[in-house]
């Protein structure tokens, strides 16, 4: 499923003193099955911007097409002036969102504070039933979304989430959005405040379930790391706008840019780059230990024979 | 001198069933006057309720901590105690409790009753250490994360602790907050000379310690300075961890027989081994 923004604005506190333009004239096209890091410092806009693709927010200009559906429009129209007419518009409408946000899932940062039921499978199946689903329907969606995220059903469905640890209530509520079995899942910093293990394992059940599912994912990080190994495409916001757009190793290439806004590259491209400017002969795009051990000990085995480097 | 001493601390938590379940075992802990310590391990390695009980959030089960010469467990002491050993949590958004900057920093010293010109003095100090001064009057919901971060650091400086534990203080912030509050700790451990203790997941905000304490299952399984610790990759890896980029590369090439140290840590000394292979 596609996504295509267009001239996209949002502005807080429109027309008061404190009037802020979040995002400034977004123009973005997203195809069907990408892995997409977005990154920026805080204030860049990156949460306003996910929010528009599920229609939390309203756009103050621009327009929002998911697979062919334009979000804004629906939003925007008049409201009917007539009484029954307004009834049946808000109707139509609730209905058209309804179905957007079937297919954009949004795990929101510390997704976990958001969890509420008594138990992991009611949790979780709050979504879904919520969808107007059967209820054996609902239960194969649970099994299936705990799978997802490695929690067994049968040991913790009758658990009261508030009983796991950090990490596996995180993974509960991403479970409670997969449930709903989106075609675009969009996760708000889903490893902010995990330690090492739990960041390698929620990300690569979120890649695992791209590849299988191939659904199109879009992360918003602050792990310039994590997006290196991980994303296929890199997506840079500063000040409302997108600066920098491509590959992850076009995007570090910018490293004066980035830290000019405000991020960071791997430290592994700070290394190789004060390599080059010795004289070593790397190439530039190198993003990961594994790239540069590759590249370093061809090089220092070849040097080893024939002489010296710097 | 020693700023906090335990002695065979033990910790259960009091709605634990299990008697020989304890979040804590068998901790002894010396920290000295203006060591900077980092303490880092996986979520639900004891990390968090060591802090807490350092600064008398929770008593010990059994043992004891000293902190600057007053054990935790005498109530009496509890507001001299977290006095001297301040502590700045993760989400900046949940320290903050007044509507304007000054105001909040002011927060700590108006509860010790101090006459107000004292108050007046010890915020714009405290303001002026973590380089805030210019947003005294600003609402702190109009700050950015690690901005929010210095001045709930202010804040506990305006008490003039001895020693602040910082318990994930940066795990919400961009990389530029980081950055900022990363700083302000240097800062405050070089030329203030402050004990800090840093609790964290981030291994590059551990290399400039004096000291790297590693915690698993509610035990110490490692100490040492930055090169030491880190140079245990494997060790490390089994209990969950990662170590800074550089070093892991240095300890691959090093295991490739390239003359390299396992102990790099920054990417000059890497650099620096990798021109003089030849």
């Amino acid at each position: 499923m596609s996504i295509k923004i267009v001239e996209l604005s949002h502005i807080y506190d429109q027309n008061t003193p404190n009037e802020t333009r979040a995002i400034d004239r977004i123009n973005l096209d997203i195809d069907s099955g990408q892995f997409i890091g977005l990154i920026g410092h805080t204030g860049s806009g990156k949460s306003t911007l996910i929010q528009h693709l599920n229609g939390l927010l309203k756009p103050s200009e621009g327009d929002v097409i998911v697979s062919g559906y334009n979000i804004t429009e629906g939003l925007r129209t008049e409201i009917p002036k007539k009484r029954r007419d307004r009834k049946a518009d808000a109707k139509a409408r609730k209905k058209r969102l309804i179905e957007v946000r079937k297919r954009v899932g949004l795990v929101f940062q510390y997704p976990e504070y958001q969890l509420f039921e008594e138990t992991i499978e009611k949790d979780i199946a709050f979504g879904p039933t919520n969808l107007g689903l059967g209820e054996t329907e609902v239960k194969r969606r649970v099994i299936e979304a705990m799978a997802l995220v490695g929690i067994d059903y049968e040991e913790y469905k009758d658990r009261s989430p508030f009983e796991l640890s950090g990490g596996q209530k995180r993974r509960v509520a991403i479970a409670g959005v997969l449930a709903m079995k989106p075609e675009v899942l969009i996760l708000d910093e889903p490893t902010a405040g995990l330690d090492p293990r739990g960041r390698d394992e929620i990300l690569g059940q979120i890649k695992r379930l791209h590849d299988k599912e191939g659904i199109t994912v879009i992360i918003v990080s602050h792990s310039m790391e994590d997006m290196a190994k991980i994303s296929e495409r890199l997506i840079v916001m500063n000040q409302g706008k997108i600066v920098l757009d491509g590959s992850p190793k076009e995007v570090f290439r910018n490293i004066d840019m980035l830290e000019e806004i405000g991020l960071a590259v791997p430290q592994i491209s700070y290394l190789i780059r004060a390599l080059n400017a010795r004289g070593f002969e790397i190439d530039a795009d190198i993003l990961t230990v594994q790239e540069a051990f590759d590249q370093l000990s061809l090089k220092l085995q070849r040097k080893k024979k024939s002489g010296d480097i710097c | 001198m020693i700023m906090i001493k335990t002695e065979n601390l033990f910790f259960r938590y009091g709605d634990e069933k299990d008697e020989d379940k304890f979040a804590l075992r068998d901790i002894n802990l010396h920290i000295k006057d203006g060591e900077f310590v980092v303490i880092i391990g996986h979520n639900g390695s004891g990390k968090s309720t060591l802090s807490k009980l350092l600064n008398g959030i929770y008593f010990p089960t059994q043992g004891k901590i000293i902190i600057d010469h007053m054990d935790t467990s005498d109530e009496s002491l509890i507001w001299e105690i977290r006095k001297t050993a301040g502590m700045v949590f993760q989400n900046p958004d949940n320290q903050l409790v007044a509507t304007i900057v000054e105001e909040d920093v002011a927060f700590g010293p108006e509860n010790l009753g101090l006459p107000s010109a004292e108050i007046r003095k010890r915020v714009d100090e405290a303001l002026a250490i973590v380089k805030m001064e210019d947003y005294k009057r600003k609402p702190p919901h109009h700050l950015s994360g690690g901005q929010k971060q210095r001045v709930a650091i202010a804040g506990i400086l305006a008490m003039k602790p001895k020693c602040i534990i910082f318990d994930e203080p940066t795990a919400m912030l961009d990389p530029s907050g980081r950055k900022e509050v990363i700083q302000t700790i240097h800062h405050l451990n070089k030329t203030k000379k402050m004990t800090i203790v840093h609790i964290t997941h981030f291994m590059d905000e551990a290399v400039n310690a004096d000291r790297i304490l590693v915690m698993d299952e509610g035990e110490i399984v490692l100490e040492g300075t930055p090169k030491e610790v880190f140079s245990k990759v494997e060790e490390l890896r089994k209990i969950g961890l990662d170590v800074p980029q550089v070093t892991l590369l240095s300890h691959e090439l090093a295991k490739q027989g390239f003359e390299v140290s396992n102990q790099n840590l920054t990417v000059e000394e890497l650099v620096n081994e990798l021109c003089q292979l030849k």
